[in-house]
């Protein structure tokens, strides 16, 4: 990979290394660090419903992670902030729901169905890309309430209405404990896709400077479109997945703004940009809620927005970001 | 101030030596796993529920506790937040059950956040009582160790209603809804139990919402024969037809609206008279009950436990209080606390218990099939009396209702 000349991240110049020998020496330290990274989270994950019982807990920080991961490729990697990301989500459990409740399909059909819904509507909007920061995020805003209210008007007979769908006979928590497995499995074999190959220079070149990228021949368009598709598909399939796993899918809860809230903040907390960084953000947000709902009942919320505020003053480049401002060295080994 | 010297430390220890032994001798809790909401959509009803579970407790161990194998044992609620979030209840649930060490569980509020806990106690295989989960399809899901105590489905809401019209004499039936789910659901249960009852249904409409005129589907009504209106909608649409009901001199001999027993429509005055509606609270609605506090004894806990809280018990407090007490019953019953023997006390008490929200009787799935809303009927100088059924009925039913021209 030698076309990793010169990186600008947050404004600051990195120096280039010094030699090709030195490039490919961090590009296969971070290959490495990479793939331990990946090693872990099969080792914690693949063989965890044989040992423990808190499934819930595991299956759900899968979710977490799958949703940080596809927000960094299009908020890190793009540089596109969808506020209204839950709308890939809420559309996937829909999907989902709806082809196998109303239309009586075999689950991993509309599993696949959700992923298309996923994309479809993804598709729908793509003209929007061409708005750029705060446009971007408000339109994106709008087609999240946008797909509820459609889904509302839809027929009860189809989407179950204000009462929602409950998924009759579908009860299989650990197959879909594995199906969220391999759905975050594909979301880490995406990431690490963008980021090792042209693609992913190519986005990042396009966050940093779209029209020096298009000057460059960088294929702007087709560029973000790719992103953009990986970035609806991963949400819809979790949205289909966390349908199975709970049973039941309401508007309200397919539809909640917090969902793409706490993909931001996730996200954000271990920095936007790296590979790693949703991952540590995600473990470790979803880590210490896990122990402040445990330990405060009442006060649980209250304690996690100080939590969540103090971590976005402390380090506004999240935990990986600021970990690669204060060690520069290191900088070029990080995924 | 106490310094912790030496001596006082080893007094202390010595002391808790001597305690300790007295300590294991005590039988240790029940625990019951529950989950409040304290943001989001369901906080007020899940508050409003838990604090009727609280009551139940309060009462158990002033007792001393339930009867397990001829030992007493202290009940204890151990609550925690869901927020409101499906995903959270998943996570809760499967905590209170592998952390905390629950015996059973209290379901949270509503039908998804009831199914979501539901996989994770049918798992983990444990016992989940259930108390506000109104969705059918929740009882078609094959969950072997749940049961609705207290809150029947949707399709069997309008029962009571339908039962009272079909004893009253009348044999034909129009039903209209707004086009909204709720309503909806009501509307399909209402035929159903109708035909069941071997009425006819000689009308049966939706209507889209915003809808002001109901005029034509009010002629239409009458056109056909009714003897018994059955409109499911909403206060506002109700009470917009019953103006026009008046306006129009449109009868019937009997006109049952669900949303009929509201502060909120009782306050629009004489129009409002003869108008037949349930609810499962009310002054006049006293079961014999024979399971946990009556309605007196209940209000009175209620305002010992919960002096500063700005809320009445609502039904939700009531279906939750029923819950829990039914849960006491099957758990004495069971002399265990297994799920699988919890199920099966839970079939074995079946149409033996009445508890302050009324009957209980459940299916092999756990649904509930008595629990009446009992018809209420709003009358003139006696205000909102309970007509049926039978074994609460405090004044007969003024029926068929007078014509609005046969009035002063």
């Amino acid at each position: 990979m030698t076309d990793e000349v010169k990186e600008v991240r947050d404004g600051e110049v990195v120096p280039a290394p010094a030699s090709q020998g030195n490039i490919e020496k961090s590009n296969h330290i971070r290959s490495l660090i990479w793939g331990a990274v990946v090693a872990v989270i099969i080792a914690v994950f693949l063989p965890a419903p044989l040992f423990a019982s808190n499934l819930s807990f595991l299956f759900y920080m899968m979710l977490w992670l799958t949703m940080a991961m596809s927000f960094n490729f299009v908020a890190g990697m793009a540089g596109y902030m969808p506020f209204g990301y839950v709308a890939f989500y809420g559309v996937g459990a829909y999907a989902m729901g709806v082809l196998y409740k109303t239309f009586g399909m075999p689950i991993p059909i509309a599993l696949a169905g959700s992923a298309a819904a996923g994309i479809l509507v993804g598709l729908l909007v793509a003209p929007t890309l061409r708005l750029k920061g705060v446009y971007f995020g408000i339109v994106s805003l709008a087609l999240a309430m946008a797909m509820k209210l459609v889904i509302s008007l839809m027929p009860r007979d189809i989407t179950g209405g204000s009462l929602g769908l409950i998924l009759s006979s579908a009860n299989d928590p650990l197959a879909a404990y594995y199906a969220m497995f391999l759905v975050m499995m594909g979301a880490l074999a995406a990431g690490t896709w963008l980021s090792m190959s042209r693609l992913g220079t190519a986005l990042r070149a396009i966050r940093d400077d779209s029209e020096a990228a298009e000057v460059v021949g960088v294929n702007v368009v087709a560029t973000r479109l790719k992103a953009w598709i990986m970035a609806t598909m991963f949400p819809a399939l979790v949205g289909g997945v966390e349908a199975w796993y709970t049973n039941a899918i309401d508007l309200d809860s397919s539809f909640n703004l917090l969902v793409t809230a706490k993909s931001i903040v996730y996200a954000m907390a271990g920095g936007l940009g790296f590979l790693v960084g949703p991952i540590v953000g995600a473990s470790a947000l979803y880590g210490i809620d896990q122990l402040i709902w445990r330990n405060f009942p009442t006060l649980n919320l209250l304690i996690l927005g100080v939590v969540i505020i103090a971590l976005m003053l402390l380090l506004p480049r999240g935990i990986v970001g600021a970990f690669a401002q204060r060690f520069s060295r290191f900088r070029r080994f990080i995924p | 101030m106490w310094t912790i010297t030496k001596r006082n430390f080893l007094a202390g220890t010595l002391l808790a030596c001597l305690a300790l032994p007295g300590a294991a001798q005590a039988q240790e809790k029940i625990r019951i796993g529950m989950t409040v909401s304290s943001s989001g959509n369901f906080a007020l009803a899940s508050q409003s529920g838990v604090r009727g579970v609280e009551i139940w407790v309060d009462e158990i161990n002033a007792k001393g506790g339930l009867d397990i194998k001829g030992e007493k044992r202290l009940v204890e609620l151990v609550k925690r937040d869901d927020r409101s979030d499906k995903q959270m209840v998943a996570r809760v649930y499967e905590d209170l059950i592998a952390n905390e060490n629950v015996d059973l569980l209290m379901a949270p509020f509503g039908s998804t956040l009831t199914a979501a806990a539901a996989t994770v106690t049918e798992r983990l295989d444990k016992f989940l009582v259930i108390w506000s989960a109104a969705s059918d399809a929740l009882y078609d899901q094959g969950f072997k160790n749940i049961v609705s105590a207290t809150q029947m489905p949707v399709s069997r809401m309008p029962s009571a209603g339908l039962e009272a019209a079909a004893a009253l004499g009348n044999k034909k039936v129009a039903i209209i809804n707004v086009d909204e789910p709720f309503p909806a659901g009501l509307a399909d249960g209402a035929e159903a139990i109708a035909e069941k009852l071997g009425m006819e249904v000689v009308l049966k409409e939706d209507y889209p919402k915003g809808t002001k005129d109901f005029s034509l589907l009010l002629q239409k009504a009458r056109a056909a024969g009714a003897d018994v209106f059955f409109p499911t909608s909403y206060e506002g649409d109700l009470i917009s037809m019953v103006r026009q009901m008046h306006q129009m001199n449109v009868n019937f001999p009997m006109t049952f609206m669900v949303y009929a027993s509201t502060p909120q429509f009782i306050d629009i005055g004489d129009d409002a008279q003869y108008i037949y509606s349930h609810t499962n609270f009310h002054p006049t609605i006293n079961w014999a009950v024979n399971a946990g506090l009556n309605r007196e004894g209940f209000l009175e806990a209620y305002k010992r436990l919960f002096p500063n809280v700005s809320y009445e018990p609502d039904f939700q407090t009531v279906l939750a209080y029923g819950a829990a007490v039914i849960a006491g019953e099957i758990i004495q019953n069971a002399d265990s606390l297994e799920a699988a023997d919890l199920k099966k006390a839970a079939m074995a008490l079946s149409d033996k218990l009445t508890v302050l929200a009324g009957p209980y009787a459940i299916d092999e799935t756990g649904k509930q099939l008595k629990m009446p809303f009992p018809v209420v009927q709003l009358q003139p100088g006696k205000g909102l009396v309970t007509v049926w059924p039978k074994e609460v009925a405090v004044a007969e039913p003024i029926y068929p209702i007078p014509g609005w021209d046969k009035r002063d």
